[in-house]
Formats: C-alpha cells, sequence, structure tokens
C-alpha cells in the first residue's frame, strides 16, 4: 500500500447553493480520480437507463414513509389554528381526550397563532377518522386580532403588523456600474411592473413523518430531501424538548426508501417529526403523521409571489445600458427573506449598470420557502417579458437582441469567468428546433379564432457545480457485485440510478451488477437534494470512492508484476502498470487474492475550483395557441435546450426537463394561492380550485442537451438539471402569447379571465 | 367525517321511507361522489345516507313514446355514450361528455350531477358561515368572486355547477319527483330555485324527496343542439361558463331556439333575449353575434367577473354558428 500522507489534510471551501455562499471546512480527498474528458468512449455514463425504481413507482410497490404501518402504530393530525391572526386564550383538551380511540392529545401552549394552519396542538388515535374527529373537539378560545393575507394591502401604511414589526423586510440591493447614468445614455428605456403569484410546492407524496420512540432507538422513517439537514435539525429539537433523556446522534435513525418529490418544502425537519416523536413516547407506541392536501396548501411553504418594477435602458443597436428593479415578494408569517428577484437582471446579460432591490413582505399566510428555483422563475418572467418590449421598441429580434447582450463572464461581463457557458449552442438549436423564423413578425398578426405565436426566454441559474464533502463507500464482493453506500435521498430525481452508472463505470462492470444503499442517516454523510447539486455533488464522490476502493487492491497487482504501487492506474476497473497498459488485471480478478470476504474502501469530494463562476444555462422557446373566444391558452410545443454540463443519464435527465416544463406551464397558466382579505384563508386549498395541469395539456416537449462537458467543476463536468428547467418556461409562454395574439399579460398566471380582458381593450384600442 | 348509518335501499318506497323531513336527519347518495366530499369536509353531516343505487330499475335509458326517459341513477358516462341522446339531445351528450374526469363519469349520476351543490369556495370551507350555511352574509360580494354569478345573484352569489342541467334546460324536460306521498312531474325549468327565494338550497326537492327519473322530449330531425364548455383547465374542471343552444331550423332560419348560460346564475339560467334575437333571423355570422351580445346584455357583473359576459358573448355566438 502507498505509504503517501495518511493524515486527511482539511481545507476551507466555499458552496455555493442556489446564489447563497457558505464556508465549510472538508476533508479533502486522498485520491482524486482523474477527470473524464470530452472525448472519452463510456459504457455507462451518458448512456440511458430507466430509474432504479421505476418499476417498484409504477406497480405500486415502492414504499414511501407513510406507506410503513406497524402493528400498534397510532394516526398523528394536528390541531391547526382556523384564525388568521390571534392570541390564544385557552386550548381545552377534555374533550378529545375522551373521545373513542383517542391514545394522547398535546397542546404546543402557543400563546398566538399568525395563520390559518400554524399548529397548536396535536392528537394520537388508533385510527385516522378517530384521530381526525378528535382534532375538531379541540376547543381553541381565540382572541382574534387585525390581520394581513395580500401583499398589496401589508404594503400600506395602517396595515396590521404581522410580526409587530414592520411587514417590510430588511432589503437586498446589489448594483454596479451608475444606472443613472447608464439610462442617461440610453436611446429606448422601457419599463413595466409585474406581479406573479404564490406557487404551493405540491410533491405527490406529501409530507410524512413515522416515528417510533422504541427503547435503544428514536427511528424516523421521513419524506426529506436533506437526511442529514433533517437528522441534525430532529435531534436539537428532540434535546431541547427532552433534555433529561440521553438522546445521542446515534440513537436517532432515520430512514426513507422513497421520497415523492420536494420542489424545495422538504428541506430539512418539516415540523412533523418531533410532534410523532412526543406523541411516539407519550403513548409507547409507533405514530404516523401524514399530512392532508389541505395542509400541504396552508402550512408545507409556497414560492412567493412578486411584484416587480422593472426598467431598461439600451442603445438604439440593442445594447443594453442600465437595468433598474425593485421588487417585492411576501413571505408569510415568518421572518424570512425576499425570494431572490435579481438573478435576470444581474446576471444574464451584458449590462455595466444595474441597480436591483428587492425585500419580502410579512403576512398573515403560510410561510414561503424555497421552490424549485427560487426566485427565478419570477425574475425570468418579469426580465424577459420586458426584452420583448424592447425588442419590439427597437424594431430588433427578440433572439437577435439577446445575442447582442450576450454575457462571456459573469455579473453581466463583469465579473469572473464562467466555468463554461454553452448558451450559444441552446440558443442556435432551440430556434431551429421550435422554427424560430416562422413566428409572427408582428404580435397577433395570425388570422382566425385560434391565434398561434411563439416565444422565447433565456435562464441561468446559480448552480455552484456541487456541493464538496459527500461521502460514498463501496463494497466490492468476490463474485464481482459492488455495493455502493451513501446517506444521500433519493427524492425521484434518479440520484441513485446515476451514482450506479458512475460506479459501473470507472468499475468497468454493467450497471446492473452495482445495488445503491442510500436514505438512511447511518450510512456516510451524503448530500442533500436541492439546488440542482445532488449530481454534481454525488457523483464525483462515487469515483474517489471506487479509485481509494480499487487502491486497495494495488498491493495484489503490483506484487504480480513486480512494480511498485506508485507505478499503478486503475481505469474502468483494470489496475494496470501507467507505462505499460497491457500489463495489468481487472480488480475481480485482483480480489479473488486477497483473504477477505470483501473490500470496502470509501471517497469524498473535493472542493469547487474558487476562480470560476459554474452557472447552468439555457433556452426555452415554445409555441402557443391562444383561443380568442374563451381566451384559453394552450401550448403546443416546447423546447427546452440546456446546457447542463455532462448528461450522466439522457433519459433521467429529459424526465426531469418534462417535469419542470409541465410544473411551469401550469404555474404559468392556472396555479395560484386566493387569500380571502374578509376572513383571512385560503379560497382554494384543495385540487378543484388550485388548478393544476392535467396532463393532457402537457405539449410535445423536446429537449436538447448541450455538447458542453464542464472542464473545471468536477472530474465529470457535470453541472445540474432539477430546477433550470422551470426557469424560462413563464417567459417564453408569455411571450408566445404577445407574439399569437398581441396581448402583453404582466400579471401571471394568464388565466382566460386576463386574456378576455387584454383582448377586449386591444380590440377597444384599435377600433 | 361524522359517523353516519347507511341505508341501501332496495325499492323507491323503502328510499322514501327511510328519509326524514330535516336535511340534517337524512341525504340521499347516488353516485356519491360530491357528497362523500361535502361530508368529509363537514359541510354536511348527516346522521343516515340512503343509497339510491341499489335500488332496482332507476338506471338506463328508454324510449317511451317521444319521450327519451333517463333513470335517475342512470351514469353520467352512459348520459354520454348513449346512441339516441347522442342523435337527438345532442347538447346533453356533449355536456355529460364534458364533466369531470372519465372515474367521475362512471360513478357519477345524472340526478346527482342535477342535484349536486355549489362549488362556491365560501359555501365549501366549513369555517366561513355564508348565507348557505345558514349565517347572514355572501362572502363573495366582498371576496373573491372569479367565478361567482352574473345574472341572478343575490342575497347568494353561487353559480349552478351542473353541465347536464344547462344541456336539460335547453329540451322540454320533466322530472319526476317521489315521496312517501306519491310521485308528481315537475318541468325542468320549475325544479331550481333562486337564493331569492332559498339561498340554503338549489331546488324544490324537499329532504323526503327523490327524483325517481328524467324525461326529455325527443326533438324532430330539424332540432339541432350543441353545448360548449369553458373550463380553466382541459380535465376535471368546472364550467367557468358554458352555453347549451337549440334552434329549429327551417333551411338557415331559426323558427324556435333555446339558449341556456352555465355557471352564469344560481341556477341553469334561459337567455330569452339571445333566443329573440335568433327566432326569424337567417342565421349569419352578425345575427349570432347578437345574440351573443344579447345573452349578457343586463348582466349584472361583480367586482371580479366581468369577463364572464366577454366570455358568454363569444361562446353564444359560436355555438349558434356551430349549428347552421
Amino acid at each position: 500500500m502507498s505509504t503517501n500522507n495518511r493524515f486527511p489534510r482539511r481545507i476551507k471551501t466555499v458552496v455555493e447553493a442556489e446564489g447563497d455562499y457558505r464556508v465549510i471546512e472538508i476533508e479533502l480527498p486522498e485520491h482524486e480520480a482523474p477527470p473524464i474528458s470530452q472525448q472519452a468512449k463510456l459504457n455507462v455514463v451518458g448512456h440511458e437507463f430507466p430509474r432504479r425504481e421505476a418499476a417498484e413507482k409504477v406497480t405500486g410497490t415502492a414504499k414511501y414513509s407513510g406507506d410503513y404501518r406497524p402493528a400498534g402504530m397510532l394516526y398523528g393530525k394536528l390541531v391547526r389554528s382556523t384564525k388568521p391572526s390571534a392570541l390564544i386564550r385557552e386550548v381545552d383538551l377534555s374533550e378529545a381526550e375522551r373521545m373513542p380511540g383517542v391514545k394522547a392529545v398535546l397542546s404546543l401552549n402557543r400563546d398566538r397563532v399568525n395563520y390559518v394552519g400554524d399548529v397548536i396542538g396535536a392528537v394520537a388515535a388508533e385510527t385516522e377518522e378517530q384521530a381526525e374527529d378528535a382534532v375538531r373537539s379541540v376547543k381553541v378560545v381565540y382572541e382574534e386580532e387585525r390581520f394581513v393575507v395580500n401583499m398589496d394591502r401589508a404594503m400600506r401604511d395602517n396595515a396590521p403588523k404581522v410580526l409587530g414589526q414592520e411587514n417590510l423586510g430588511r432589503p437586498v440591493e446589489f448594483s454596479r456600474g451608475d444606472v443613472q447614468a447608464g439610462f442617461s445614455q440610453a436611446d429606448v428605456t422601457v419599463e413595466g411592473e409585474y406581479k406573479t403569484q404564490i406557487e404551493i410546492h405540491n410533491p405527490i407524496e406529501p409530507s410524512t413523518s413515522m416515528v417510533t420512540w422504541g427503547e435503544d432507538e428514536i427511528l424516523l422513517y421521513d419524506a426529506t430531501q436533506t437526511i442529514d439537514l433533517t437528522h441534525g435539525g430532529v435531534i436539537r429539537a428532540l434535546n431541547a424538548l427532552f433534555p433529561d433523556e440521553d438522546i445521542t446522534e446515534n440513537n436517532v435513525r432515520l430512514h426513507m426508501d422513497h421520497v415523492g418529490g420536494g420542489f424545495g418544502c422538504k428541506i430539512g425537519p418539516c415540523g412533523l417529526e418531533t410532534i410523532a416523536a412526543r406523541l411516539s413516547k407519550t403513548t409507547n407506541s409507533p405514530v404516523l403523521i401524514m399530512i392532508s392536501r389541505e395542509e400541504n396548501s396552508l402550512d408545507q411553504g409556497n414560492r412567493p409571489d412578486s411584484l416587480q418594477k422593472l426598467k431598461i435602458g439600451a442603445k438604439r443597436s440593442g445594447e443594453l445600458t442600465a437595468i433598474e428593479l425593485e421588487g417585492y415578494s411576501s413571505v408569510g408569517a415568518a421572518s424570512r427573506g425576499s425570494d431572490n428577484l435579481a438573478p435576470a437582471g444581474r446576471e444574464m446579460y451584458k449590462c455595466p449598470n444595474v441597480q436591483l432591490k428587492y425585500q419580502g413582505v410579512f403576512l398573515n399566510a403560510g410561510r414561503s420557502r424555497a421552490c424549485r428555483g427560487p426566485g427565478h422563475p419570477q425574475s425570468f418572467f418579469a426580465f424577459e417579458s420586458l426584452m420583448d418590449d424592447l425588442a419590439e421598441e427597437l424594431n430588433i429580434d427578440p433572439l437577435e437582441l439577446r445575442l447582442k447582450n450576450y454575457a462571456e463572464t459573469s455579473d453581466g461581463d463583469t465579473g469572473r469567468p464562467y466555468s463554461s457557458k454553452g448558451l450559444m449552442e441552446c440558443y442556435e438549436k432551440g430556434a431551429e428546433a421550435i422554427g424560430w423564423s416562422g413566428r409572427n413578425k408582428k404580435a397577433g398578426d395570425s388570422a382566425g379564432e385560434k391565434k398561434r405565436g411563439i416565444g422565447m426566454s433565456s435562464l441561468l441559474w446559480m448552480g455552484g457545480g456541487g456541493i464538496p464533502g459527500s461521502v460514498v463507500e463501496v463494497d466490492l464482493f468476490k463474485d464481482g457485485s459492488v455495493n455502493i453506500r451513501s446517506g444521500v435521498q433519493e427524492i425521484g430525481t434518479g440520484t441513485t440510478t446515476v451514482m450506479a452508472q458512475v460506479a459501473a463505470e470507472d468499475l468497468g462492470i454493467s450497471y446492473d451488477d452495482v445495488k445503491v444503499q442510500s436514505g438512511d442517516s447511518s450510512y456516510p454523510p451524503g448530500t442533500p437534494s436541492y439546488g440542482s447539486l445532488a449530481t454534481a455533488s454525488i457523483c464525483p464522490s462515487v469515483r474517489n470512492a471506487v479509485t481509494e476502493t480499487l487502491r486497495k487492491l494495488y498491493p495484489v497487482v503490483a506484487q504480480r508484476y513486480n512494480v511498485s504501487e506508485d507505478e499503478l492506474e486503475a481505469v474502468n476497473g483494470v489496475i494496470r502498470v501507467k507505462d505499460n497498459p497491457s500489463r495489468g488485471m481487472h480488480y475481480k480478478d485482483a480480489i479473488q487474492n486477497v483473504s477477505e470476504s470483501k473490500i470496502t474502501g470509501s471517497g469524498r469530494r473535493g472542493p469547487n475550483p474558487r476562480e470560476y463562476v459554474g452557472y447552468v444555462f439555457g433556452a426555452h422557446f415554445c409555441e402557443v395557441e391562444v383561443d380568442i373566444i374563451t381566451g384559453r391558452t394552450k401550448v403546443l410545443k416546447f423546447v427546452a435546450a440546456h446546457d447542463s454540463g455532462r448528461i450522466v443519464n439522457p433519459m433521467t435527465c429529459r424526465n426531469q426537463v418534462h417535469g419542470a416544463v409541465v410544473q411551469g406551464i401550469s404555474y404559468t397558466l392556472m396555479e395560484q394561492r386566493i387569500m380571502d382579505n374578509r376572513t383571512g384563508r385560503m379560497a382554494n386549498p384543495n385540487y378543484l380550485d388550485y388548478k393544476i395541469l392535467p396532463i393532457n395539456e402537457a405539449p410535445e416537449i423536446e429537449v436538447i442537451f448541450s455538447s458542453n462537458i464542464d472542464p473545471v467543476l468536477n472530474s465529470l463536468g457535470i453541472k445540474g438539471i432539477g430546477e433550470p428547467p422551470r426557469i424560462g418556461v413563464a417567459g417564453a409562454v408569455a411571450n408566445a402569447i404577445y407574439n399569437a395574439s398581441g396581448v402583453r399579460v404582466r400579471d401571471l398566471p394568464i388565466t382566460p379571465e386576463k386574456m378576455l380582458n387584454g383582448l377586449k381593450a386591444r380590440k377597444e384600442g384599435s377600433s | 367525517m361524522k359517523n353516519f348509518a347507511l341505508v341501501n335501499a332496495r325499492t323507491l318506497e323503502d328510499a322514501v321511507s327511510s328519509l326524514g323531513t330535516e336535511w340534517n336527519e337524512a341525504v340521499v347518495m347516488s353516485g356519491g361522489t360530491d357528497l362523500l366530499g361535502e361530508m368529509k369536509r363537514y359541510i354536511q353531516s348527516p346522521e343516515k345516507v340512503v343509497n339510491l343505487k341499489t335500488v332496482n330499475g332507476l338506471e338506463g335509458t328508454r324510449s317511451e313514446g317521444e319521450n327519451v326517459v333517463i333513470g335517475a341513477e342512470t351514469k353520467i358516462a352512459d348520459v354520454a355514450s348513449e346512441n339516441t341522446i347522442r342523435e337527438h339531445l345532442t347538447a346533453l351528450s356533449m355536456a355529460a361528455e364534458s364533466v369531470a374526469s372519465p372515474q367521475i363519469r362512471n360513478m357519477g349520476t345524472i340526478s346527482g350531477n342535477i342535484c349536486q351543490r355549489p362549488r362556491c369556495w365560501y359555501f365549501r370551507d366549513t369555517e366561513v358561515p355564508c348565507m348557505k350555511k345558514g349565517g347572514i352574509r355572501c362572502y363573495s360580494v366582498a371576496g373573491v368572486n372569479t367565478y361567482h354569478a352574473i345574472y341572478g345573484g343575490g342575497p347568494c352569489h353561487i353559480v349552478h355547477p351542473s353541465d347536464t342541467a344547462v344541456a336539460l334546460m335547453a329540451f322540454d324536460t320533466t322530472l319526476t319527483i317521489v315521496d312517501k306521498y306519491g310521485t308528481k312531474d315537475v318541468p325542468f325549468d320549475e325544479f331550481f330555485v333562486l337564493p331569492e327565494d332559498d339561498a340554503s338550497r338549489e331546488n324544490i326537492l324537499k329532504p323526503y324527496q327523490v327524483i325517481s327519473r328524467i324525461s326529455v322530449k325527443a326533438p324532430d330531425d330539424n332540432v339541432k343542439s350543441t353545448f360548449i364548455k369553458v373550463q380553466e383547465r382541459e380535465a376535471w374542471d368546472f364550467a367557468v361558463a358554458s352555453v347549451a343552444v337549440s334552434m329549429r331550423l327551417e333551411g338557415n332560419t331559426c323558427r324556435e331556439a333555446k339558449v341556456v348560460l352555465g355557471a352564469a346564475a344560481p341556477v341553469p339560467w334561459r337567455s330569452e333575449a339571445a333566443e329573440n334575437a335568433l327566432v326569424g333571423k337567417n342565421i349569419t355570422e352578425s345575427v349570432a353575434e347578437a345574440a351573443g351580445e344579447a345573452s349578457v346584455a343586463d348582466s349584472t357583473p361583480m367586482t371580479d367577473n366581468k369577463y364572464k359576459t366577454e366570455l358568454f358573448s363569444n361562446i353564444v355566438k359560436r355555438a349558434v354558428l356551430e349549428l347552421v
């Protein structure tokens, strides 16, 4: 064995996720797998494999956290506020305690509630129905206070103060250059006020926690996107609640087999875990809490709305001279910052003078949380809509205008270089695929009652290239089979599928020979599933783990060929002499020479290069049809062209894009949380009134991946895909609607109501 | 959901004798697709549910003289696919086809569809003590009324949710109502009630009554009909606006017309103004447009639903032109 430096080296490095930066200290990998070049001929990576769990899921045998129902399990239900703002004078549990089947009723001792759905207490009963009846029997005496549930009203001077302070949160500001000078240099200035709505996260699996407080272990089956974060958060919460119990990290175990999506609402503890744990401790039984769709609508997070006053200045040539934004987004009853409304203005195009400001607004309503591409769909809807207005004003083709302002480096051509940028290829291929040249030259300029039009949007995502530090373990068995293991969670994105592909590639074996163990806090620390970072975070760890594990067989090969271990390398599972590759043996042969039953090793992901900005790019194009009789819009075709670096699995990657595009169209055309000002209640906390696009309205979706493989971010050249395909959808659809109908809607969602009002105004304006 | 007793009625007599005189005593279940949701949401919590699906002879369509008789328990899917209905009552077939989703159409029945409760989100929220639930206020007036009434509203402003009722109103339709005192036939346009008469209910049915059948006079071959439904999404949605039009045509000239607006009012809403704009006229684009405009001329939209006037005007025109 190599006797190189055996002491782990630790360094401080920067983690970038969703535009936020955090310094962490990590252990450096001992041996980094060499980068896989653009030209490398690969057998598994880059090939299509269905998701590992696909058959289980479509046949209904996959077990989600709520599917574990051990004997004696109780059903937990939460007692929630029915008032938007109130002091709690009394919580009377006595009737609920006497209800049939009820085993425990607890009050959280809240002295006030800040929104409808705010949690006050919980019950556990033998059946779900009994638990529900008991919840209704808890008597809460409220002293109601004034409240405000919509952003426009919350910003008024006399508005009730949601958190006892001003309803406007601390502004976030960004500027470069001199924006006033920029506008004075402009030949043309365009501006608009844009509104986007609140979108509820609607993962197919609602938030769920099943907790067994056992003698030796507290076991949680939990629907989370972040095993580590949730595990740590639950331990802290339980220790705070039960300081006298000896709750150590190794006796709290979090497990899940499958998570049915998250989109951001399952980052960190969902709040159900500690309540289920308390109920379990009290009753000495496992307790399952799975929230209803209504509860999901009220209290599991949402993409905040926005009001964006946006202004762009440009030269007659199309060159941007100034960008200014004043933005607001409501964050609910939580001291949380606004979604980032800056990315399009700050980063997308070359522009020296930029001034952007945005802030959160507090409401008596469920809090906002990260939602698939936080801030970005809102920012790009507004910005890309206004870019099209500018193009029309300048009489320049909208795509041409974007090309004229193509930024080669970050911060609109003023910052560090990008690690790679394959956007030009996305523009070219996307425009070709949608038939860009065939779009209406004049908006609304098509005959008939069903008008067609084509639009586009650029997009970028502050991916960051992956999170350092995740660890993977590898077991090589003598029969050639392989286990890889990490505390990552499969939330339906295909993480475990691509992990197996990468391991198979580097081991020179077939994909089917690799088994992936995931979804457990007792495994080595994995990576969170957020920020479109999971693949770029964990796959390099898999490679390094394979590298480290194969190195354990170097002594066998060194002895066989009578060379030193330093003279060896491992390529596709073959351990061979660097200078004479014909001298080598596959690890499957080498492993027969060791006496252990298996060889186990582990590897970790190293840091990202600091001198580059690792962003993800793309361009969205679509064709729509607007029925001017009904005001309905149908998206006919959608082309999503993405630069996400290396695509490990084109099939699962396309799948991600399809999902995001459908979700994005749904957001653009119909989804919205509607809050009633008089009652402070959500009018539509159900799937009938909160409209989600049905699958029969999903358009033909063509997915294009750029040929770019990122040369520096990680050894595979991966950038990320989860969130980017949401980002350009609203802008592209809104621009296509304008191109089809001549109606510019600056207020999402673009419903028949708004289209009919716009069409009427246009008719009256032109006659 | 509150516990309740389930009565699987074997006969109509059985069913009506199980019913009480108050709504909270017993309710009738037909397909149950709406009732179940209401009970889960505690909008209704009856002591007893009387199941009509177990009554023999209430399902199926047959011809009786000049009438097409549809049993009360006939599935919406069967109403949509039945040949006689397709041929002679086209608008009804189209309306049935447009209901919700295949699953709901296979569960839901024609009488249940006609008698379903409104979808008003204030009515559907147990915590909101609206007029329809015995309160003193209609919350839609100062609230979000995008989907509410532009006709016949006040003091409550719901719209009637049924698609098939809109189509049935465009024909000569009679309902048969059974109670322990006997059987009576009620003309379809006398079945529904406006909130000004009874804000708590949408029709004249009493807690002790059930519908046994729906009888529609089959029009002759010169009568054509159609149905247009605008929904915000293409599946599993209620109408934002719908219209059923039937016209007796001689060549291109309209001799008789019925124009019924759905999701416009607390009841399926006959527009006599639109009908008058059609009768006696040679149907041209401008006549159709005039009928569309007439259909909303005296409407009284609320704060958020002015767009509905544009929408009805457009779809009435489109429906009329589809028939010539």
